[in-house]
C-alpha cells in the first residue's frame, strides 16, 4: 500500500525528531492500534538508513579519490614519501 | 601500535567519516584543533578495532541518528543483503538518492538544496524530497519482500 504524504511527513517526524513529546505517544499508541502503519514506519526507518549508508558510501569515495591523487601521483611525491616513512620498521 | 599502511588508511578513512558525521549531525562544537579530534577518534577506531581483535566494528557502533527502537523482530522480515538494494537504487534512482542523501547525510537546507538540484524553491525542494522519499521506500520494500520470497 502506497503511504500519503501527510503519513510520510507523521512518521518523518516521529523517527527523526530527538525530543519525544505528547504526539510521539499518541504515535506509538496508533502503532499499536494498527499495525499497518507500525509495517510503514519500519519500512521508512530502513529507508532512513539506506540513504544514510548510500551517503556514507559516496564520502567515502570522495576520500578515496583524494588518497588515490596524494599517493598516486607525482606532484605529492614528497608527502607520499613522507607517510611512507612512518611505517618503515 | 603496530600496523600497516593499509590498516592506518581505513582506519584514517573511517575516522574522517566518523568525524564529518560528528560535526554535521550533533554540530558538535570545535574546541580544539581538527587534527585532535581525528586523531581521538582514529585512536578510538584503532583499539575497538584491532587491540580488541574485533575487526567487525563499524562506523554503526558509534550510535546514530535514526531511532533504532522500532522493533524489526515485530515485522516479520528479515533483514535483507543491502549489497543487492544499495545497486539497484544506484543505478535505477540516482537522482533521487543524491537528493536525500544532500537532505539527511549532509544536512543541507531547503534553499541550498533547491539551487544544487535546480528547484524553484525551498517548497518545491520540499515536495520533491518527500516524492523521492516515498519513491525510495517502495523501492526498499519491494526489493527486500522479494528477496524475502526468494530465500523462503
Amino acid at each position: 500500500m502506497k503511504t500519503s504524504l501527510n503519513e510520510l511527513r507523521l512518521i518523518e517526524h516521529y523517527l527523526l525528531s530527538d525530543a519525544k513529546d505528547g504526539e510521539s505517544f499518541l504515535f506509538e499508541a496508533k502503532m499499536i492500534l494498527q499495525p499497518e502503519l507500525k509495517q510503514q514506519v519500519y519500512w521508512q526507518n530502513k529507508t532512513y538508513h539506506t540513504v544514510r549508508d548510500y551517503g556514507r558510501k559516496q564520502l567515502k569515495n570522495e576520500i578515496n579519490n583524494i588518497h588515490e591523487t596524494l599517493f598516486n601521483t607525482a606532484e605529492h611525491q614528497s608527502f607520499r614519501q613522507k607517510v611512507m616513512r612512518l611505517f618503515r620498521k | 601500535m603496530g600496523g600497516s599502511f593499509e590498516e592506518a588508511k581505513d582506519i584514517f578513512q573511517d575516522a574522517l567519516v566518523v568525524y564529518y558525521e560528528k560535526v554535521q549531525v550533533s554540530g558538535l562544537k570545535l574546541k580544539y584543533q581538527e587534527k585532535a579530534y581525528l586523531f581521538g577518534i582514529a585512536k578510538y577506531l584503532w583499539i575497538k578495532r584491532y587491540q580488541e581483535n574485533d575487526r567487525q566494528v563499524t562506523l554503526d557502533s558509534f550510535g546514530f541518528v535514526f531511532n533504532e527502537e522500532i522493533d524489526l523482530a515485530d515485522t516479520g522480515y528479515e533483514e535483507v543483503s543491502s549489497g543487492k538494494l544499495m545497486h539497484l537504487l544506484e543505478q535505477a534512482g540516482q537522482k533521487c538518492m543524491q537528493l536525500l542523501s544532500a537532505f539527511y547525510y549532509e544536512k543541507l537546507d531547503m534553499e541550498t538544496l533547491a539551487g544544487r538540484f535546480g528547484f524553484s524553491g525551498a517548497r518545491s525542494a520540499t515536495a520533491q524530497k518527500f516524492k523521492c522519499l516515498e519513491k525510495v521506500k517502495e523501492t526498499v520494500k519491494a526489493k527486500s519482500l522479494k528477496y524475502e520470497d526468494i530465500v523462503e
